[in-house]
């Protein structure tokens, strides 16, 4: 089962790789939530540009997978559309872009967040913001007591920042056993490679038969 | 202008006569003359001294032993609010032991001349009655110089006569104290502040100009005042903090200036529509280094009282509405002291003066012509200026500091603060990250980085005004106010090299809706 994840993983990372620099970056979000198992709590997401003007940039979440059950709809605020199951979106282009959703946790939760738009693959130097992306998860519906984070003073559990050059900086404020890879990096690049000449060995030696 | 001697040689026959003066009338005084001492306390160790009431500065010594300092400092500096006691520029210090071991002495530092002794001690002679002041400490005189209290004396007194040591014999015991007294307005604080704050009046709303004036307060004139201040003039700085029409280019340059970065108006090299280009050379608005022929200059702008401020920024661009609203050019001007002798002189931000902007979309005056002796046409376009803040008010204390350098010979690895100068686009740079929003603070997060775009080192502290903050919108994690606005302190930055950067986290509660905006303004040195 491990291993299947990580073929699928260095796929998508040599796909997303081979896009020149990126139109788009993303992140595998995984989330070890079988210490609060069962308990009713939420999740936001918000994405905003900074006070001096940013380029325009969009966060698209999908991917979403997890045991626990998600409780009524997200309520949506600024630029933001879509839901959790279905793929989320966020722009950067109102004041405060925010998607607060209620959940049950189960033993986990993963899901994509992938980054878009002029900001990331033609970023004009010029702009003096840059545009962050945060995730937080609450053990409680209100969005109040922040857990699963090292980050006990914002509540964040994870930030993405997209720098003035296009790149992007990941910030991650979960427990060492909760991983966050960055499948737009070369290690995922040289994993997809790897994952790719496995298998042509492997099909190359079954043509071959036994015994050759 | 008070009439003193300051010629080197005279100045310093002038200290050994009235010295020798003062230690004469002293001994010469019946012992019934003096009266019975105040009691010193922790409050106010000090007499009443000439025009001071109390000390004009409290040393509050922390930490006496060979331990670390805590973070606070082993020492701390306080002003009460008096002003010379010799109603000129001297200064009376009160000294408070809170630390655990008795006080021998302390080695203290001055950005002036702190002991170029004049014979005008606490234990001298007045030098407008050429008497001993009155009130004066009972039982002067107590050393040499009539500069020393009960106990002290002084020693290692440097060159450049800045620093030197206060020896106290017998020590300060924990709990006890001291005073003594130094050359120059310590305090002045309240000296300089009085003759600016108020002094630039507000600007009025809704026309195509903005005119202001700075008359110093007192019936000084603006040498006098300058004087009081430590400045060699006054001028203005005018800073663009917004211009979306980005139609404005610096002499030889292709890119067009816009903002955020702020920049100077005009730029270090005058605006490219200027024939010849008004180059200032330094970061103000009224150029020092023409004459009065210039209507761009600086003599062409002042009295002996008054120093003058004009503009008629437009672009037509602007949106031209007379409500404010819409496409605007947006300016911070501040009165600005001029530190030193041109050509190298130095700019020093008061903080006092406004921010505005303006809609006014003309096309006679204004912006293409910006500085032009021809004021704007409020006939050729529509809307008009905004004030959006007005500072009557400086955090400026001048000299900056008295800084104690060592506490009973040990270092305290503290020396005074760099008063605060803007950092224009040519040499700071502001960039922030997006805003995060924090649901357990509900406030709006981001981290402003600073960096050194220019080819010289820059020294800290650093400090970034949030100029023209969104109305409704507050900064939590400020040091303060500048100008008007709220500023955050950059934190662990001592200096920054070139290319060099450092960041600082600025938190805003946001109570309406609008995008959180604002101008950052960096400035090197501290504001308080």
């Amino acid at each position: 089962m491990k291993g299947i994840h990580l073929f699928l993983a260095a796929s998508f990372g040599l796909a997303t790789a081979l896009q020149a620099h990126a139109t788009v970056m993303t992140y595998d979000v995984v989330v070890d939530t079988q210490s609060v198992a069962g308990t009713e709590g939420s999740l936001d997401f918000n994405f905003n540009a900074g006070p001096f003007g940013a380029q325009a940039a969009r966060v698209i979440l999908n991917g979403w997978s997890s045991n626990g059950m998600l409780v009524g709809a997200a309520t949506l605020t600024g630029d933001a559309a879509g839901n959790l199951v279905g793929g989320l979106a966020l722009d950067n282009g109102a004041a405060y872009n925010d998607a607060f959703q209620g959940i049950t946790f189960g033993k986990s939760l993963t899901f994509q967040v992938s980054l878009s738009g002029p900001a990331i693959d033609s970023p004009d130097r010029s702009s003096l913001s840059g545009s962050s992306f945060a995730f937080s998860v609450f053990g409680d519906p209100s969005g109040t007591k922040p857990i699963l984070t090292s980050n006990t003073v914002d509540g964040f559990a994870y930030v993405v920042d997209i720098n003035l050059d296009g790149t992007t900086t990941a910030i991650d404020y979960l427990p060492a056993t909760t991983t966050v890879p960055e499948p737009t990096s070369a290690g995922l690049l040289s994993l997809g490679i790897v994952a790719l000449l496995v298998i042509a060995a492997f099909s190359s030696r079954a043509r071959r038969g036994p015994g050759h | 202008m008070q009439i003193r001697i300051r010629g080197s040689l005279n100045r310093y026959v002038s200290l050994m006569f009235s010295a020798i003066m003062a230690v004469a009338f002293w001994c010469g005084s019946s012992p019934e003359a003096a009266a019975a001492p105040a009691p010193a306390s922790v409050s106010n160790p000090c007499p009443a001294v000439g025009a001071d009431t109390k000390c004009g500065i409290i040393i509050n010594v922390l930490q006496t032993g060979n331990t670390p300092c805590p973070p606070t400092g082993c020492a701390s500096i306080g002003f009460t609010g008096q002003g010379p006691y010799d109603r000129i520029e001297d200064t009376l210090i009160g000294v408070v032991n809170n630390g655990k071991f008795p006080l021998t002495s302390i080695a203290v530092q001055s950005s002036t001349t702190a002991f170029a002794f004049e014979g005008d001690g606490v234990c001298g002679l007045d030098p407008t009655t050429g008497l001993p002041f009155v009130p004066a400490p009972p039982g002067c005189p107590f050393g040499p110089t009539g500069y020393e209290g009960p106990g002290a004396s002084f020693g290692n007194i440097s060159p450049d006569l800045t620093t030197g040591t206060v020896t106290f014999s017998p020590p300060i015991p924990p709990g006890g104290t001291a005073y003594f007294s130094l050359e120059e307005s310590l305090t002045s604080a309240t000296g300089c502040s009085s003759v600016i704050n108020g002094s630039v009046l507000k600007p009025a709303n809704g026309g195509a100009n903005v005119v202001t004036s700075f008359t110093p307060n007192l019936g000084y004139t603006l040498a006098q005042a300058a004087s009081l201040c430590g400045f060699t003039a006054w001028d203005w700085q005018q800073t663009v903090t917004l211009d979306p029409c980005a139609d404005v280019y610096e002499v030889g340059s292709t890119t067009p200036l816009k903002a955020p970065p702020p920049y100077n108006d005009p730029p270090l090299k005058g605006y490219s529509y200027q024939h010849p280009p008004n180059a200032v050379q330094l970061p103000v608005y009224y150029n020092l280094f023409t004459g009065s022929s210039d209507p761009l200059s600086l003599a062409a702008n002042e009295t002996a009282t008054t120093l003058s401020f004009g503009d008629g920024p437009s672009d037509s661009c602007l949106s031209g509405r007379a409500d404010g609203t819409g496409k605007h050019l947006g300016f911070t001007m501040h009165l600005v002291g001029i530190v030193g002798a041109l050509p190298g002189a130095g700019v020093q931000d008061t903080g006092v003066g406004f921010s505005y902007t303006t809609t006014f979309n003309g096309t006679t005056g204004g912006i293409h012509v910006r500085n032009s002796a021809v004021p704007v046409d409020p006939g050729s376009g529509t809307g008009g200026i905004t004030v959006t803040a007005y500072n009557p008010t400086t955090s400026y204390q001048y000299p900056k500091g008295l800084g104690v350098i060592a506490i009973n010979g040990v270092p305290t690895g503290q020396t005074t603060t760099a008063p605060p100068i803007l950092l224009g686009s040519g040499v700071g740079s502001v960039t922030s990250s997006g805003f995060v929003y924090s649901r357990v603070t509900q406030t709006f997060n981001t981290v402003l980085t600073l960096t050194n775009v220019s080819a010289s080192s820059i020294s800290g502290p650093f400090q970034v005004v949030l100029d023209s903050l969104t109305p409704g919108v507050t900064a939590l994690n400020t040091s303060g106010t500048f100008g008007g606005w709220s500023f955050v302190t950059v934190p662990k930055a001592a200096a920054l090299a070139p290319g060099q950067s450092t960041t600082v986290t600025a938190q805003f509660v946001n109570s309406g809706t609008a995008p959180i905006t604002f101008s950052p303004l960096p400035y090197s040195g501290s504001f308080n």
